[in-house]
């Protein structure tokens, strides 16, 4: 039996003026899974995600939510879901305190339930300094952590977070990447949408990329490196740093060069034994200390399908 | 219902966060009714014209609190669905009809306090006393009216989306919908064109079935019709706003 808590089934929308956001897209997202919606803007991951939490009808296909079908059972989804929206989504006139208070009264719970729920999701969101300042006076990181917040105060079996990390500071970032993953380890499914390619790799049990309304590839990052089979990423330190050794190296054409303290990191494409017998070839005239070669990481693999990696993606 | 107060209970947080906006909406129709009200029947004569005008008018300024409130909220409407947390609220575990009748709650209180406040100040400034049976009817009808016009202005929001084409679209039903009708001043007289846009105005319906318990002595030949039009008012703009609302809202 399937254990799948979202099922989408060629889901289509149109926007009124005719652009076709979402093209007949198809997967499946476990129970307790990570899952990530990649892809470039307008690549119709929020489009995806506002069908997923009854806020946009689909044109066209079928989406099931913990066991309820958007179109025809929409409150049923909206209850067991929760969804963090790509904008910056607060009471900007409330403070963090009564926007909190606010959230869990609108998800129906008891006063001093809520306030229990809020001050946890205070605790893990660090905002502790910031309850009584107005979400107006917020900055955009501070937003996204309210945002986050509110979400952490509801008991449901499927998060929603449309680019939930954007605008946040590495350090707070690393602490929600916690949370989420302590979020799926409770048996909570997160679908995710993110343009930041490191954190999707970092989290996503599975993931889809899309572009333009389509999926492009879909699995494991293991299966998308199947994908990606001809990039290789080459390791490389001489035992002796010689601009020599650097011009050999850009003499294999390579996608891209990176040179740091004296290690090279090169892109390559093509089979794996070639590389091998390449660097030998290199390594008689310039011996090498030290040789890694690994396969494709998430921004190889979106070069290769996309033909360039999006902007936001290096914004880590 | 507990879905009900909580969407009711965030209106009133945002809105009394400025203090000096709903102040608005209850002074303005009491300083119509004051100012509007002793000019115009000095200027009348006094009521030789047998227009006891400030009664007349009192009918007017009690259907212009819930026309008011709702005009003035319907643009934090707009505040909401620019910030993103309107569409956020889409997906809240209640019927989207939950969240009209959620947000008609607060605007629907505050209009009761707007005409009780009107009435209050009518009788003891222009000693045009509405008897207290007749306060309760009143509340009703006005209640009756805001939810008519939130569900029409939560329909037009929805679909002009566009701030700059809803502020037009508003402020020119705002003129017709105001003077285009009996609230200041009684239609019969009106040239024939204007005097059937009037009758066909929900203004000068729920004008007329609130003067019937603030102006006993004045004509009504149409309330029955008028009765039913409104309510059928009501309920159209309801059955408009919550199919938009389950709809797509892009």
């Amino acid at each position: 039996m399937s254990s799948a808590i979202v099922t989408v089934e060629q889901l289509r929308h149109v926007y009124r003026k005719g652009k076709v956001a979402v093209d007949g897209i198809s997967f499946r997202v476990q129970r307790g899974e990570i899952f990530g919606l990649l892809g470039p803007n307008g690549a119709g991951k929020t489009t995806t995600v506002r069908m997923l939490t009854t806020i946009l009808r689909p044109a066209s296909g079928r989406a099931i939510v913990a066991g309820h079908d958007v179109t025809r059972e929409p409150l049923a989804v909206r209850r067991s879901i929760v969804a963090v929206l790509q904008e910056n989504a607060v009471e900007t006139l409330l403070s963090t305190r009564d926007n909190l208070l606010l959230y869990g009264y609108l998800h129906g719970y008891s006063r001093a339930d809520t306030r229990k729920r809020a001050d946890r999701a205070v605790e893990a969101l660090e905002l502790a300094e910031h309850l009584d300042t107005p979400a107006r006076s917020l900055s955009g990181g501070y937003k996204r952590r309210l945002q986050l917040a509110k979400a952490l105060m509801v008991d449901v079996p499927v998060v929603f977070l449309d680019e939930a990390t954007t605008g946040m500071d590495p350090l707070i970032k690393r602490r929600v990447v916690e949370l989420i993953r302590e979020e799926a380890e409770r048996g909570r499914t997160v679908l995710l949408t993110t343009q930041l390619l490191d954190e999707a790799e970092a989290l996503c049990d599975r993931m889809v990329l899309m572009k333009e309304g389509r999926i492009l590839a879909a699995g494991t990052m293991a299966e998308l490196r199947q994908r990606a089979h001809k990039a290789f990423r080459l390791f490389v330190r001489f035992r002796h740093d010689t601009k020599e050794g650097e011009a050999m190296l850009r003499t294999l054409a390579p996608r891209s060069v990176k040179a740091e303290h004296g290690e090279y990191e090169i892109t390559v494409e093509g089979p794996e034994d070639q590389w091998i017998r390449e660097m030998a070839r290199i390594s008689e005239r310039h011996p090498l200390e030290h040789l890694e070669i690994r396969g494709a990481d998430l921004e190889e693999i979106f070069f290769e399908l996309y033909g360039d990696v999006p902007q936001e993606a290096h914004a880590d | 219902m507990r879905y009900l107060l909580a969407i009711a209970f965030r209106d009133y947080r945002i809105r009394l966060s400025n203090p000096v906006l709903p102040l608005w909406d209850v002074l303005v129709p009491v300083v119509y009714l004051l100012v509007f009200g002793a000019s115009l029947e000095r200027w009348l004569g006094g009521g030789t014209s047998g227009l006891d005008y400030p009664r007349f008018f009192l009918g007017g300024v009690l259907s212009m609190v819930s026309f008011g409130i709702v005009f003035n909220s319907s643009y934090a409407f707009f505040e909401d669905l620019q910030g993103g947390i309107f569409h956020e609220m889409l997906t809240y575990p209640f019927a989207r009809w939950e969240m009209l009748l959620g947000k008609l709650l607060f605007n629907a209180a505050f209009s009761v306090v707007g005409v009780f406040v009107c009435m209050a100040a009518g009788g003891a400034i222009l000693r045009i006393a509405v008897p207290l049976t007749s306060w309760l009817p009143v509340a009703w009808w006005s209640v009756l009216g805001t939810a008519g016009w939130y569900f029409l202005f939560t329909w037009l929001a929805l679909n002009l989306r566009g701030f700059n084409a809803y502020h037009t679209t508003t402020s020119a039903l705002y003129l017709v919908l105001m003077f285009i009708s009996n609230l200041f001043y009684p239609t019969q007289q009106l040239p024939a064109a204007v005097r059937w846009i009037a009758w066909g105005n929900p203004v000068t319906w729920q004008t007329d079935l609130l003067r019937y318990y603030t102006y006993p002595s004045a004509q009504l030949p149409y309330l029955g019709r008028e009765t039913a039009a409104f309510i059928l008012f009501v309920l159209v703009t309801f059955w408009l706003a919550n199919r938009k609302l389950n709809g797509t809202i892009e």
